[in-house]
């Protein structure tokens, strides 16, 4: 049979032709042309061609950097600068014969090592007879990656030559330093760009803060429930997250040399699953929280202190520790939130009612 | 597709004149590209004109009036269309001043960009125009070139309130892409994937199974990346690059007629499709809230790794398009709800709202939800009185895999030929919760 002439076209082959040529042509529309704004455009579409022949070998990763980096961030950037600069002196740029012949210079010499660098590679330039016997690219490129980047090469884990394994520990340090850099870029550019303080004038007299409004008087009792309060969550908590970091036993009660009681305890906090322990210690750290928050007169730390304890209920119930724990837990939380609330509602007018 | 277009239309039908079409014919890439792209067009494009409709609904509910009641009979559901006719037989006008190339280009600029972010977003289980292994970074980096289009306008208008329109979009789109992107980790990284299909299946089962309900971090972080959507999609209250008391009409204040309904176009486009990228990053994306075509009920909905064609599996695949395009338009209709509620801030105060709360409390959630993770702290769906669920299971967790056992004379290579995700595609829908449990994020 023969096949349509249409129809025996290589698709792959064509959408890189197709690639190629933008990425080409606007180029050398970027060359061409003499309006900073427009050279800009140009390099956006010649940038986006180059993403679409990433996306087409299947380097999807690459592709969508080259999108988010080249494309968008520098571009943006560049037409900040652009904007911000372009008086009618830069936007149309003539440039003189001595520019165009060192530019020729530089960019023939470079295109020419770029040429010899590729040419060099054998399978580059030769042939293949099994053409449909090459299998698309796995896309599947993202782990490796981000696995390089954390330190950690699974595409070269058995190197065949053992001594070149240490030289596979990934790109953690690179990464790292560039890290580093744009961090103190970024401090740098907000310490720059910071608002100046005023040191003293009416600019300050006017940047002061208004006169905080009047508080009406705490009475000794909730000053003591919720200092007391604070003090008794701080050392639950604490409790709890020394519960969590120690070590699981083996070793039965008589080894350990304690008694059978303390054992019981001992076996009963290991029953709970790994995660209850920090929960809870998180938990009455929230609590802690809350209780500042009720100090400084905000009504809804008050309704967060009884949700948390109906939460670390409910948390108590699904770590399969048993009813009486669930009672234990709400006679020390509830319960003494819920005397809060009723001392906040013991004098005339209400301290709850002056609450925000 | 395009191979079963090939090999199964095509090809038969250019036999008839003696002819024949090669498996990998560019032709079937062709049509199935049309395919896509056709589908894709008329979701932006028809979305546009309901949302536009339903945005003069919403306003006049909203300021107690009726909106448009007459065009098309009941409703006025037809006035998208009479406006649309409206501004085809406008005068297309450049002024003097414009760069008339960049004028004329910009809003196909930011139509494109706007439209090239359907790419990657699966409407159902494996209903994708093309699954991209880095879905959401593509997302990422292509919505950040709709500003490109705007910055275009802005410029070329030759006008100094498009200038300073599109300087505005520049600034706020540029800061928000910060927030958003540590928003959109989140789910990625409690799924262990950036493959959107991947996300989206993970979240099967019951409602408790979605990402909003993992853990009161991601909670949080939806209402912070919806925040960051609507202002980086420019809708009000963050439309500074409008802003029509400021600045006449901001970046398309020269524009008219049909270019100036492209900006349109692709502002509801993008407005729809963060609405989707929310709806699949947290709530579940094609998954309803009771799972009746999935394992627990029906059992008829396509698995992770299933390529035989089911009638089953196309109706779930049906409902679940019906599933995503209502939380998307949930979503879109809220950011109308926003619009006419709330007023627009001032430049620094998109700064201040950008700077000190999002970026702050993203990172914080972002903090919480690793914590949680690393924990192995359980989720709602854990602690709910449901079996487990989820039918995902994440592909990139072959990067750890156990090392494949020597090939010996007695033991051919031919398990090594296998592909390697044969290993996952025997993990059963209801031990998958188990699965990705013990996959744990890949430690």
């Amino acid at each position: 049979m023969m096949h349509v002439p249409l129809a025996a076209l290589d698709w792959q082959a064509i959408f890189f032709y197709l690639y190629a040529l933008l990425a080409c042509g606007f180029g050398l529309a970027v060359l061409a042309s003499s309006n900073i704004v427009r050279m800009a455009f140009y390099l956006t579409l010649s940038l986006g061609a180059t993403a679409g022949l990433f996306f087409l070998a299947g380097a999807e990763f690459i592709g969508a950097m080259q999108l988010l980096i080249y494309v968008g961030g520098t571009l943006v950037l560049l037409i900040f600068g652009v904007m911000l600069t372009a008086q009618d002196r830069f936007i149309s740029m003539k440039t003189g014969a001595g520019e165009w012949v060192l530019g020729a210079v530089v960019g023939a010499s470079l295109l020419l090592l770029l040429l010899r660098a590729g040419m060099s590679v054998e399978s580059w330039t030769t042939p293949r007879a099994d053409r449909s016997a090459i299998a698309m690219a796995d896309a599947r490129t993202t782990a490796p990656i981000g696995m390089a980047l954390s330190g950690v090469r699974v595409d070269k884990l058995d190197p065949e030559n053992q001594r070149l394994a240490r030289g596979m520990s990934g790109y953690l340090l690179p990464f790292v330093i560039i890290s580093m850099h744009l961090l103190v870029v970024l401090i740098g550019a907000g310490y720059m760009a910071r608002t100046k303080r005023v040191a003293k004038g009416a600019l300050a007299e006017q940047a002061a803060p208004a006169v905080p409004k009047a508080r009406p008087r705490r009475p000794k009792s909730v000053t003591a429930g919720i200092v007391s309060g604070i003090v008794v969550n701080a050392l639950l908590a604490l409790f709890c997250f020394a519960v969590a970091v120690r070590e699981r036993s083996t070793q039965s009660a008589a080894e350990q040399g304690i008694g059978a009681w303390l054992q019981r305890v001992v076996d009963w906090s290991d029953a709970a699953p790994n995660w209850f322990w920090p929960t809870l210690g998180l938990l009455f750290l929230a609590s802690v929280l809350l209780l500042i928050v009720v100090y400084n007169w905000q009504r809804w730390g008050v309704v967060g202190l009884i949700a948390t304890a109906l939460v670390q209920a409910l948390i108590v119930w699904n770590a399969g520790l048993g009813w009486l724990a669930v009672v234990a837990l709400l006679a020390v939380t509830l319960v003494p939130a819920l005397v809060l609330v009723g001392l906040l509602n013991a004098t005339k007018p209400s301290l709850w009612s002056q609450m925000d | 597709m395009a191979r079963y277009i090939n090999a199964t239309l095509l090809d038969p039908f250019a036999g008839l004149f003696g002819y024949h079409v090669p498996v990998d014919s560019a032709v079937g890439y062709f049509v199935a590209a049309l395919i896509h792209v056709l589908l894709l067009l008329q979701v932006v494009a028809v979305g546009a004109l309901v949302f536009i409709w339903l945005e003069r609904k919403v306003a006049g509910r909203i300021q107690d009036r009726l909106g448009p009641t007459r065009v098309g009979g009941r409703f006025g559901w037809l006035q998208t269309l009479a406006d649309g006719l409206k501004l085809i037989t406008k005068e297309d006008i450049t002024p003097k001043d414009a760069d008339h190339l960049l004028f004329k280009l910009a809003p196909y600029v930011s139509f494109a960009a706007g439209f090239c972010a359907y790419i990657p977003l699966p409407f159902a289980n494996g209903w994708v125009a093309q699954e991209v292994n880095v879905a959401v970074f593509f997302f990422v980096a292509v919505l950040g070139l709709e500003v490109f289009g705007v910055i275009l306008a802005g410029y070329a208008s030759g006008s100094k309130w498009s200038l300073f329109g599109g300087m505005r979009e520049a600034a706020q789109v540029v800061s928000y892409e910060v927030p958003i992107g540590i928003c959109i980790v989140i789910p990625c990284l409690i799924a262990g994937s950036l493959n959107l299909v991947t996300i989206g299946n993970q979240q099967a089962g019951f409602f408790t199974n979605w990402f909003i309900f993992h853990d009161p971090f991601t909670f949080l972080v939806f209402w912070v990346y919806f925040t960051c959507a609507v202002a980086s999609v420019n809708r009000a209250p963050f439309d500074l690059a409008e802003a029509e008391s400021e600045l006449v009409a901001g970046f398309h204040t020269e524009y008219s007629g049909l270019r100036w309904s492209y900006f349109f176009m692709a502002e509801y486009g993008s407005m729809f499709s963060v609405s989707l990228l929310a709806a699949i990053l947290f709530f579940g994306g094609w998954n309803g809230p009771i799972p009746i075509f999935g394992p627990q009920m029906l059992d008829i909905a396509y698995g992770p790794n299933d390529v035989a064609f089911s009638p089953g599996g196309m109706i779930a695949n049906f409902f679940g398009v019906m599933n995503v395009m209502l939380k998307a338009v949930f979503g879109v209709t809220v950011m109308m709800w926003v619009r006419w509620t709330l007023p627009r801030l001032r430049i620094d105060q998109v700064m201040t709202t950008c700077l000190k709360y999002c970026v702050p409390l993203a990172a914080f959630c972002f903090i919480g939800a690793v914590g949680w993770k690393l924990a192995e702290i359980p989720f709602l769906n854990d602690l709910a009185p449901v079996y487990k669920q989820g039918i995902g299971v994440v592909r990139e967790s072959w990067v750890l895999r156990e090392p494949l056992p020597v090939p010996s004379a007695e033991n051919p290579p031919a398990a090594e030929a296998a592909p390697p995700a044969e290993a996952t595609e025997t993990t059963a829908a209801p031990v998958a919760a188990e699965a990705r449990v013990a996959q744990g994020g890949l430690r």
